[in-house]
């Protein structure tokens, strides 16, 4: 059990705060979060919580095949006051001897029918079994822009300032990243993806997602990644005020991870 | 010898993936010779696509079917799914909602009225117009000996090329040297009734091959009928055979991963003559397709050939052989030996059923050898096929539910594996197609005519999982990604351990107007291989291929075309060095309208640090000569194609091309060395119609 904990760890540890837990439904768009509406995008691009008109909470629970004692879980919720949003985030990652936690609170708003603008603010805690526990503090900032009725551009960077741990005793960096993204919005059912990410000291990471809707109550999702490759897929189901999404994303060397996200708008 | 002629078949076999690629090239070509006048701009489209292909590959039997339909156009209200099959651009998907478009609505009265078909984009139609047309017919009257005589329509080609540098295989070297002349010939002649008769002749003789006993070292020819009443098709002589998704039965060419994405859904052809100048991939006999029923057509075939093989003798001093030389080249004294070492007998029959939007077949043949395959030596290839008989077992289908096209094909070689692949491709609305498709093909499947898609040379030994779109959101954006993720579950040739990787392309097309484009693409490719390491036991590392490109081109007037390109390339293998290599070139083109005289020159730079980052780019030839130039080594490219119209139906073609590498003694390897820092290579053909 060591062994797989220690792999997830090592292959994905340097990745996980700028690529956080985004929802079944932006993780089965390949973590599609930088131009997309969702209330799931305040763990990405907070701007992409401005399309909501009532408040909406989502929960989603992510598991990794390679070991049973590694999860993550998360929830995220939203109020929305005219063209100002407050959203607030917390998340946890790990098993035992090490656990990650973030808690965010992002204020977003609307600037005519175009443009939002984001900013998010996050406390993050990282405990080691045996080396204790560090704290740190970081920013997020982000922009949605509508093109037309069918493109949308956004943009985000997380941790600009590159806030660090306020310890000396765990070397582990909070990311930044530097994020831009398009949608296309085909037709009312089809919308696709991109993003183009950039981590410090990682290569660019390109992103592509499509989403379908194949009924009003059903959308089926595919994703894929660049750096690392990975593969996604997933479905949403939406009935009357319920979403219940579920997706899973294949790794090469990670394996499978499924995960579920139940959310609900007043 | 032997790795030599592993090597020879793996580099032949790994054309195939390309060559959408190619034949898209090839139509571009067209277009540049043939359809210019239309402003048809298929070549650009086309020349955008351009992947790697390490050889020139003759891919003439669609450059014909291409070049017939320019003279004969379809008539769209008057044609089957299966001759809108030919026309390599069109997906299947856009071929079934072509016929249901008509079966619902009647007869077309403007080619423009396919806008309003499902997934027919305004460029899938702008590619379509030069070969189709709405009115006219292309049926003859009665076939006659006298019809066939007044009406009957000729073409004969004669091909001359020569490398103009002594290479080292055409030196009095004592052992191994090139026994013939260094002069490469070719001989085409068609022959044309309308669309029930047709006849062909090719002779070939390669560079370094005698004039043995006869003119050329390579003959082909065939004589085919058509729509006989019961009789479909009938062909004598060479023919080739695709069914399905080629994992069973498909010779000739195969089209695999491309930027367009919906080109991993095969399009059989099924019976069809042979024309080209590919010495190993096709069949020589007799085969004709048969309605049995009104639904039902049946494929019997038989064929008898001989091929090259290299053989040794087992211990009970039988000759046996483990591979089979696809090359069908005939140069130095082995290859003299191996040449038609082995026969071959094939025998089978294919059972299709077509209704509606569903269509379902079986495929069952035994192919049977002069002499035994013994189990190879490396154990990347200890269960490949061993013994004189093989059966093969096929079923395939495709169905079209709405906008969604699924298809599929399993196959199974009696005491061998099994292999099958599905797949959909989906119009998910008028501006986005979804290709998925999973393969899996087992690592001791035995097949000598397989041609599925797969990321090897052979569909063999593989699991993957290709995931394609195509976006064309307006008339002057269209934007296509892919990616393929593929497993090897056994070893293979330099890899010492199961492995993976993957593939991801991605393009975006800008055309703001008629006369400039612009193409942007990014490839990135990951596989695993042996490291370069001296370790007692070998580990894999990983190797990454990336390639970048920014082309454009400017048609400045009716005369005068630009096309310039820059191309990075990138390679890295394990812990080593990252290598960069790039491309620039500048193509003009010179073809006024009637003019006598057309043209095109190529000027290019080149510079790659080693043949990892090597670089292939389409290069403009003569009519039905199709090559991907490889960038390689320090130095400069040019070309000059030339084309002048003697008579009405007499053109005659010349091409000049040279490569200048620097900071080199000698170019080439083994026996295509060359003294020097030049490699020119000089070619004439002339085409007569009549």
């Amino acid at each position: 059990m060591k062994i797989p904990c220690f792999l997830l760890i090592f292959l994905s540890t340097h990745y996980l705060y700028g690529q956080n837990n985004l929802g079944a439904r932006l993780s089965a768009l390949a973590d599609n979060g930088a131009s997309v509406n969702d209330i799931w995008t305040l763990q990405s691009n907070p701007a992409g919580i401005t399309f909501l008109d009532k408040p909406a909470i989502s929960l989603s629970y992510i598991k990794n095949l390679l070991s049973n004692e590694i999860s993550s879980q998360s929830v995220v919720g939203v109020i929305p006051f005219k063209n100002n949003f407050v959203g607030a985030s917390f998340q946890r990652y790990g098993f035992s001897a090490y656990n990650e936690s973030k808690i965010g609170f992002a204020y977003a708003k609307k600037f005519g029918e175009s443009l939002s603008l984001a900013l998010n603010t996050n406390y993050h805690q990282l405990k080691i079994a045996n080396y204790g526990a560090t704290t740190g503090f970081s920013v997020d900032i982000g922009v949605l822009f509508h093109l037309n009725s069918h493109f949308v551009i956004g943009a985000f960077t997380s941790n600009p300032s590159r806030q660090k741990f306020n310890t000396d005793l765990i070397s582990a960096n909070i990311a930044s990243s530097f994020n831009i993204g398009a949608s296309y919005l085909a037709t009312n059912k089809v919308l696709i993806a991109t993003t183009v990410s950039k981590i410090t000291n990682q290569s660019m990471d390109i992103r592509w997602g499509i989403e379908y809707k194949l009924f009003d109550l059903l959308s089926l999702r595919g994703g894929i990644g660049t750096k690392p490759f990975k593969q996604h897929v997933g479905f949403g189901l939406a009935f009357k005020k319920f979403l219940m999404d579920m997706a899973t994303s294949y790794d090469a060397n990670l394996g499978y991870a499924p995960q579920i996200a139940l959310g609900y708008a007043l | 010898m032997m790795p030599i002629l592993v090597m020879h078949r793996k580099l032949h076999l790994a054309m195939r993936y390309n060559l959408l690629t190619t034949l898209l090239m090839m139509i571009s070509f067209i277009a540049n010779a043939q359809i210019n006048e239309e402003q048809v701009e298929v070549r650009d489209i086309l020349e955008s696509v351009a992947e790697n292909l390490p050889d020139d590959y003759d891919i003439t039997e669609l450059v014909d079917i291409l070049v017939r339909y320019r003279k004969h156009p379809i008539n769209l209200n008057k044609t089957t799914p299966d001759e809108l099959k030919t026309l390599v651009f069109l997906s299947p998907l856009q071929i079934s909602n072509f016929s249901s478009h008509i079966k619902e609505n009647g007869d077309l009265a403007d080619v423009l009225e396919m806008q309003s078909i499902d997934g027919f984009d305004a460029k899938t139609i702008q590619n379509l117009l030069p070969f189709v047309t709405l009115t006219g017919t292309t049926e003859y009257g009665k076939l006659t000996f006298r019809s066939a005589l007044d009406l009957g329509e000729h073409d004969l080609m004669l091909r001359f090329a020569q490398t103009l540098q002594k290479q080292k295989g055409f030196t009095d070297l004592p052992g191994n040297r090139y026994l013939g002349s260094a002069e490469r010939f070719q001989t085409r002649y068609r022959y044309h009734y309308g669309t029930v008769f047709s006849a062909a002749i090719t002779f070939e003789k390669d560079a370094g091959e005698k004039f043995i006993d006869k003119p050329f070292d390579f003959f082909s020819g065939n004589i085919a009928l058509f729509k006989l009443g019961k009789f479909k098709k009938l062909v004598v002589g060479d023919y080739t055979l695709q069914f399905g998704q080629g994992l069973t039965l498909w010779s000739g060419f195969a089209f695999g991963k491309g930027p367009d994405v919906t080109s991993v859904a095969k399009k059989d052809l099924g019976l069809r003559p042979y024309t080209s100048t590919n010495e190993y991939s096709f069949l020589r006999g007799i085969s004709a397709t048969i309605s049995l029923a009104k639904n039902i057509d049946f494929t019997p075939f038989i064929s008898f050939r001989n091929l090259d093989a290299s053989q040794t003798l087992d211990s009970a001093g039988n000759l046996v052989q483990s591979t089979i030389n696809q090359t069908g080249l005939h140069r130095t004294p082995t290859e003299i030996k191996n040449r038609n070492a082995l026969s071959q007998q094939l025998y089978g029959a294919v059972f299709q059923y077509t209704k509606n939007e569903f269509s379902v077949g079986t495929i069952g043949y035994q192919s049977k050898y002069g002499n035994s395959f013994i189990t190879q030596r490396a154990i990347y290839d200890r269960f490949s096929f061993t013994g004189k008989s093989l059966t093969n077992l096929g079923i395939y289908y495709n169905y079209t539910y709405k906008n969604v096209y699924l298809y599929g094909e399993g196959s199974k070689s009696l005491n061998g594996g099994l292999a099958y692949l599905n797949g959909a491709l989906m119009s998910l609305s008028p501006t986005v197609s979804a290709a998925i498709t999973y393969r899996n093909y087992s690592k001791d499947f035995h097949n000598f005519f397989n041609q599925a898609v797969a990321e090897s040379s052979e569909a063999v030994n593989e699991k993957g999982l290709y995931m394609g779109l195509n976006i064309i959101p307006n008339k002057r954006w269209a934007f296509s990604v892919y990616a393929d993720y593929f497993q090897f579950p056994w070893l293979k040739f330099r890899v010492d351990a199961p492995s993976k990787g993957y593939e991801v392309l991605s393009q975006a097309v800008y055309t703001p107007n008629k006369i400039f484009k612009l193409v942007l693409r990014f490839k990135t490719e990951n596989k695993q291989q042996n490291t370069d390491l001296d370790v007692p036991i070998n580990f894999l590392d990983d190797v990454k291929r990336e390639g970048y490109r920014i082309e454009s081109t400017w048609q400045a007037n009716q005369k005068w075309r630009f096309q310039n390109r820059i191309e990075v390339s990138q390679y890295k293998k394990g812990e080593g060095d990252r290598e960069f290599g790039y491309l620039l070139y500048q193509d003009i083109g010179y073809s006024p309208l009637f003019a006598k005289i057309t043209g095109n020159l190529r000027i290019a730079y080149f510079n790659t640090p080693s043949y990892n980052s090597r670089i292939y780019a389409y290069e403009d030839d003569v009519l039905y000569s199709f090559a991907f130039g490889m960038y390689s080594g320090k130095g400069f490219r040019t070309y000059l194609n030339l084309k002048y119209n003697l008579a009405k139906k007499l053109n005659i073609w010349a091409r000049y091309a040279t490569y200048y590498y620097q900071q080199v003694a000698s170019v080439g390897t083994y026996l295509d060395e060359i003294d020097g820092n030049k490699k020119s290579e000089i070619k004439i053909q002339l085409r007569y119609q009549f």
